[in-house]
């Protein structure tokens, strides 16, 4: 996994700026792994005219901004609103960009906008706070992982800097980079800490320094109380309703699963209806060898989620030995002691897993769903193969705790990704992908695996890359 | 005792450059602003501050002044957060109104400029 890093060189302020703004006057710079995202230049150079990697100015705004929102930061792991449809090479989370369209992309009802703005303000390093100039950083955490996404600026805000990937080989922007959240989680505390440090030792502002502190310490109490943090992974309503539920029981912990991959906003009736399911699958007392736990899982958190996909899904083929031929999901199933249930269910659910410990598990798909690509075959069998991976990747190499997920627009980001890539690579392996010509029958080869043309096009070019 | 008068440090490059009706990002190459260019006027400023909305939730700033005011004009709703000064100054910014203060300051953006300045 990445880490964060944060540079700072303190600088004298000019004469206007004075109190604790002057005495945190410094030049910042953000790395992402070996990624520079504050490099930027003046707009309308040439790329190699000018460029600085670091922003300068107060930091104030930015310290303010972390300890305001640090529960948020801790824990609330949801995005704001279902992901807008056909969002392929787009943001997963809401940008500066959006912002200054209104959310446009993302809601039209005024209601909805004003959520996903609070959201924001929230997620969006130092929005509201701060007078650098930053790219678009969104912070969202997923542990293992802490989610930062990043973006340029909109050119409708006219801004006199350009920001840009510092390296020829960088990851196109929007970029979602997943770094660790112990990593990032105790850069950010050190920040403070260099700031406040920086606040008593060189400018004399103890008073603003201890103000800062204690705010400090308050909001590390609050995202550590367990209380708090439901809420703060949940929303109210999903919270209250967990709350209700024996801790450390199956259903609590599969509800827990399943919950933080649907919508916050869920209605309580919509969270007593999941539960229900939830609760019969729980309930279900016949023993089985519950072979969808995997006692290893054959892949490293620090990789990135499509190659866990990758691997997770040649591991079960392997299991299989069928490594290269189209598969028969149900039989797969079935050898898992997963049984599918293809059933009427909320709106809030695509499809869903919950796994007991010694019990068959249960894949949910939603005949009810209105999206239009599980209304096609294809559609819905990766979508139950992409379910399969979220149990699969949840349930590997513990045992002793009930699992649930949920595959859909509101699931976490990096489980989603790796459970798209299992999905993938299950239903059409890389050495069939790998062999495939452009004039090649693309229709016969999708027919025969039983994927989508668009998914194994897909497919194929990501193979290709990451060959 | 009276409270002593609020002021705003509005930095250098807030400060318009060109009139563009939305403001923009200044070429002072590290800073950005969303400030409209009647907001430089001396007279707005001290409007807007003096009859500002407090947050109630933001809570009070290290030398006890509120910590974040809200405000709004001629279709504009600006956030007032306090530098820490001993003196009660404030840094201004565009931005959404909080949902609990909504309803009151939508009635304040309907104000024309010299509903302000001259009230």
């Amino acid at each position: 996994m990445d880490s964060l890093g944060i540079i700072l060189s303190w600088l004298d302020p000019p004469p206007i700026v004075t109190g604790p703004d002057g005495v945190l006057w410094a030049e910042l710079q953000l790395m992402l792994g070996p990624e520079c995202v504050t490099t930027h230049q003046k707009r309308d150079l040439p790329l190699s005219v000018g460029s600085h990697e670091a922003v300068r100015g107060t930091l104030t705004g930015l310290v303010d901004w972390l300890v305001d929102h640090w529960v948020a930061l801790s824990c609330e792991t949801f995005a704001p609103a279902k992901r807008p449809a056909g969002w392929a090479g787009g943001a997963v989370f809401p940008t500066t960009q959006d912002a200054w369209e209104d959310y446009a992309r993302w809601t039209a009802d005024p209601d909805a906008v004003a959520q996903i703005a609070t959201w924001h303000e929230r997620h969006l390093f130092g929005n509201l706070s701060s007078n650098l100039a930053l790219p678009s950083l969104v912070l969202v955490p997923e542990p293992p992982y802490f989610l930062i996404e990043v973006d340029d600026l909109p050119l409708q805000g006219d801004p006199s800097v350009e920001f840009h990937a510092a390296r020829p080989s960088a990851p196109p922007w929007p970029w979602l980079a997943s770094l660790s959240w112990a990593q990032v989680t105790a850069t950010l505390e050190q920040f403070v800490s260099d700031c406040l440090a920086r606040g008593r030792d060189a400018g004399g502002e103890h008073r603003w320094a201890d103000w800062v502190e204690g705010r400090f310490r308050q909001a590390r109490l609050a995202a550590a109380d367990p209380a708090q943090r439901l809420q703060g992974q949940f929303g109210p309503v999903v919270s209250a309703h967990l709350a209700q539920l024996p801790p450390a029981s199956a259903a609590r912990e599969a509800a827990e699963g399943v919950f933080r991959d649907t919508a916050p906003g869920d209605t309580a009736a919509t969270a007593r209806t999941t539960q229900d399911w939830i609760d019969t699958v729980v309930a279900d007392t016949s023993a089985s060898p519950a072979r969808w736990l995997l006692p290893d899982l054959p892949y490293d958190l620090a990789q990135a989620p499509f190659e866990q996909g990758y691997l997770l899904a040649r591991h079960v083929r392997e299991r299989l030995r069928q490594p290269d031929r189209p598969l028969d999901l149900d039989h797969l199933l079935f050898e898992l002691d997963v049984e599918p249930r293809r059933e009427a269910a909320t709106a809030a659910i695509e499809t869903a897993v919950v796994g007991v410990p010694r019990r068959r598990a249960c894949l949910l798909s939603n005949t009810a769903s209105t999206e239009r690509r599980l209304q096609r075959w294809h559609g819905r069998r990766f979508a139950e193969a992409a379910a399969l991976g979220r149990l699969l990747a949840a349930a590997g190499g513990d045992g002793g705790t009930a699992v649930g997920a949920a595959q859909g627009p509101h699931t976490l980001p990096v489980a989603g990704r790796r459970a798209r890539a299992f999905a993938a690579e299950l239903l059409l392996p890389s050495s069939v992908a790998r062999g495939y010509a452009p004039t090649d029958d693309l229709q016969t080869l999708c027919a025969e695996y039983g994927i989508s043309q668009l998914a194994a096009q897909w497919h194929i070019l990501n193979v290709a890359a990451a060959a | 005792m009276e409270k002593p008068k609020r002021q705003i440090r509005c930095k250098c490059y807030h400060r318009p450059v060109r009139s563009l009706p939305a403001g923009s990002l200044r070429g002072s190459e590290d800073s950005k602003s969303r400030c409209p260019v009647w907001a430089a006027s001396p007279e707005v400023q001290a409007a807007l501050l003096a009859e500002a909305i407090p947050i109630p939730e933001a809570g009070l700033d290290s030398h006890g002044h509120e910590r974040k005011l809200v405000n709004a004009v001629n279709g504009v709703y600006f956030l007032e957060v306090s530098t820490n000064e001993a003196a009660p100054a404030y840094n201004c910014y565009c931005a959404r109104p909080p949902e609990t203060l909504r309803a009151a300051l939508e009635q304040k953006a309907g104000r024309a400029l010299d509903d302000l300045t001259t009230s």
